[in-house]
């Protein structure tokens, strides 16, 4: 039996059960987890865009409102009045008529300051130079020099301009930016400029308020310096960042901040200036050139879902293990019913047949195990009836064995008495019997000779019927060899060819096998003795693909339409003047070839002779049988 | 020739006649005794019931037993006289009708010399009985005790 390794059926279950629930806890946490995820992730890009949204409205809100003021300021009366007349005073300071002007004009602006927190306000002639600036304690430094940034003049002459983000110390958030607006006299001739340093610090409260961002979120705003994003508000955790920090374009990190300046609008999942995963929204403001980013760290974004991932986890993993030992109790409980059933039939093949599995769940093992007893049951009923059968086929064995051993001893002494005291009355009393006296007695003794034969023939098939077959590999031309040695010495005279084919030979019971050769080639001898010449011939044939062996003779031969009688005991073709014998020879090879699972028959014709075929070990015994 | 006595053990009296017939047709002019079943040949030989007092020391030359008998069967006689210091080396000739190959061994095991199947012509029992004679009276040379 080829070994096969052994897998039991609870390892079985655990295995699929295990591959089953994690492959299924896996995929289900996987698609929960990403659609959670993607679910969070629109939520939190909704809700930056809403920030940036705001915070673009609140900024351009507050510019449009300091546009107002410095449209105002160049509007108003007293300005439009005094600036071109400053402008030819502002060379001396020290002239009364200028300081007197100047006092003027200051009561005037200082309503600015005071009241809406610039931080100077600045007038400058037709060609960009300060002519005036409040507070008077810049007077001494600022009177006179070309306003700074260019771009102030240059730009505010023509409509009101914001300048891009300045360091300024004197700003509470030492940022300020330059508004500046063109300022025209009462006959609507320009003037100069004017210009308001605006603290950067109630833009950057905006951007404190963190509201709706989280531990780590944050707004930023930059402008595009070149090919870089340029950082103009305090960081979260970064509050000297402004002006000094840059992102490149050809990076991948501060996406955001590249985009806006770009002056693109969007929203997603990107990486920030540190590098850290961030989901983010981005805006442009037009008005000021600036970018507007706010943003939020993934991980802090995912918190939640990652911490529902990590519960998922768990769960399944517990899950998993209460599965396991669910399916190794399972298992149990179910292979230990299917070992007692292995048990049992161990049991009952060892020869225990009253052996019951006994198991008695009302499911298939259960009727299976109910099967299975009852199956014992009625194989021990069987197997005591074939016992009970056997013994009794025994015993008429025996019976059998001791009347053939009577029959062969009390039937053959009075035979012998009949025969022997024949014999004494043709022996002793002779002259007073007649011929035909003498004749009966001839009679009785050859009568009661053939009785002994017959009985002794008899007996010969009734051994060859019980006795047991020893199978081993029988040579059958030796032995067909020997016989016709033997059948020579019988008939010195005689001139037979004896034809035996060579090294025929089969598996089988050597002294039964001589028994049907002896029948065959006796036969064969027999009914050629009336031949001069004769040719006895022993071989092998094909008959359909099968070994069939012959015993041929050119003898007497036999009216094939009897044919059928040729194998019945006591069966005869040939009258007893013509050829001696008991007609059980025949018998007594049918009886050892259908023992040997083979099928003898005979082709013959009167005067041309018989041939003999016999199998050996066919599959088909039955049919011969039937036949 | 007293002590070349033949000692015929058979039940079947036309036998005993038949045998005794055939060995005088074949010229043997031994003393046969004739004990009618096993228990007889045994008493016989050992001097015992209706031979008491019979002097053991002679001793037949040669037994012819047959094998199916009443009351003690041949095999068992043959037992008997093969256990028994005196007789032990006795000629013992199954002499029967059965041809079965079982008493054949058997007989064999049991120490038989010889083993003859009465055959039914009695032409030819008559010639087995004068081969058997000559043999084992004349031919067959046993120790002297």
């Amino acid at each position: 039996m080829p070994k096969q390794r052994h897998v039991s059926i609870r390892k079985k279950l655990i295995t699929t059960f295990l591959t089953f629930a994690t492959i299924s806890v896996v995929l289900l946490g996987a698609l929960f987890f990403t659609s959670a995820r993607k679910e969070l992730q629109s939520v939190h890009i909704a809700q930056l865009e809403n920030i940036a949204d705001l915070k673009k409205d609140r900024i351009e809100l507050y510019f449009r409102e300091r546009q107002g003021d410095i449209v105002t300021a160049a509007n108003a009366y007293d300005i439009k009045r005094t600036l071109p007349l400053l402008g030819r005073l502002a060379a001396d300071p020290s002239d009364p008529v200028f300081r007197e002007t100047y006092r003027k004009l200051d009561i005037h602006t200082k309503q600015y300051r005071d009241v809406y927190g610039y931080l100077s306000i600045i007038l400058t002639d037709t060609r960009g130079r300060i002519v005036y600036v409040s507070p008077e304690s810049q007077m001494k430094e600022r009177l006179g020099k070309h306003i700074y940034p260019e771009n102030a003049f240059a730009e505010g002459k023509k409509d009101v301009y914001f300048s891009d983000i300045l360091r300024n110390s004197a700003a509470e958030s030492g940022f300020e930016i330059m508004a500046s607006a063109p300022v025209r006299d009462a006959r609507g001739a320009f003037a100069g400029v004017i210009a308001f340093e605006m603290d950067m610090t109630p833009v950057y409260k905006l951007f404190q308020d963190t509201t709706g961002l989280g531990r780590t979120g944050e707004e930023l705003i930059v402008r595009r310096e070149g090919s870089a994003a340029l950082f103009l508000s305090p960081l979260r955790y970064d509050p000297d960042a402004v002006l000094k920090k840059k992102a490149l374009f050809d990076e991948t990190r501060a996406f955001p901040a590249q985009m806006a300046v770009q002056g693109r609008r969007g929203a997603g999942l990107v990486y920030d200036y540190n590098g850290v995963e961030v989901l983010a929204a981005w805006r442009y403001v037009p008005s000021l050139r600036w970018g507007l980013v706010a943003k939020i760290n993934a991980a802090e974004a995912f918190q939640s879902v990652v911490a529902l991932r990590n519960m998922v986890i768990a769960i399944a993993a517990g899950i998993i293990v209460l599965g396991v030992l669910a399916a190794m109790l399972f298992a149990r409980s179910f292979s230990a019913p299917i070992m007692a059933l292995q048990k049992g039939a161990e049991m009952i093949s060892s020869g225990n047949l009253d052996y019951r599995v006994g198991i008695t769940s009302n499911d298939e093992i259960g009727r299976l195990a109910a099967a299975f007893d009852n199956m014992a049951s009625s194989l021990g009923r069987t197997t005591g009836e074939l016992r009970r059968k056997a013994t009794a086929l025994e015993t008429s064995n025996m019976e059998l064995e001791a009347f053939s051993y009577s029959v062969s001893h009390d039937l053959r002494a009075p035979l012998r008495g009949i025969d022997g005291f024949s014999l004494v009355l043709l022996e002793d009393y002779a002259e007073k019997l007649d011929n035909e006296g003498r004749d009966a007695l001839e009679r009785i003794r050859a009568a009661s000779q053939r009785m002994g034969l017959l009985i002794d023939d008899l007996l010969k098939l009734s051994r060859v019927s019980r006795a047991e077959l020893k199978r081993e590999r029988v040579n059958l031309s030796k032995i067909a060899g020997r016989i016709a040695e033997d059948l020579r010495k019988t008939g010195p005279g005689r001139c037979v060819e004896f034809v035996i084919a060579d090294g025929i030979t089969h598996e089988g019971d050597e002294r039964l096998l001589s028994v049907v050769l002896q029948n065959l080639l006796g036969n064969a001898w027999k009914f050629t003795e009336k031949h001069e010449n004769a040719r006895i011939e022993f071989g092998m044939a094909d008959c359909h693909g099968a070994a069939a062996y012959f015993v041929r003779d050119d003898g007497a031969g036999f009216d094939p339409s009897y044919s059928d009688k040729l194998f019945m005991p006591f069966q005869r073709l040939h009258a007893m003047y013509e050829f001696s014998g008991t007609g059980i020879g025949l018998a007594t090879v049918q009886r050892i070839i259908s023992r040997h699972g083979g099928r003898v028959w005979a082709e013959g014709e009167v005067g041309k002779g018989a041939c003999f075929y016999f199998t050996l070990d066919e599959r088909d015994i039955d049919e011969e049988r039937h036949s | 020739m007293k002590d070349k006595s033949i000692l015929l053990v058979e039940d079947n009296p036309d036998d005993v006649k038949l045998t005794i017939r055939a060995f005088k047709k074949a010229n043997i002019l031994n003393e046969i005794v004739v004990a009618a079943d096993g228990a007889e040949a045994l008493d016989y030989l050992f001097g015992s019931g209706k031979f008491a007092g019979r002097d053991t020391s002679v001793k037949p030359q040669l037994v012819l037993l047959d094998l199916n008998m009443p009351k003690i069967g041949g095999l068992e006689v043959l037992r008997r006289i093969r256990a028994d210091a005196r007789t032990k080396l006795l000629p013992v000739v199954i002499l029967t009708t059965s041809g079965e190959e079982k008493d054949l061994v058997e007989s064999y095991n049991m120490g038989a010399n010889s083993y003859v199947r009465k055959p039914v012509d009695f032409e030819q029992f008559t010639d087995a009985a004068q081969k058997l004679g000559l043999y084992w009276l004349l031919l067959n040379k046993v120790p002297r005790y």
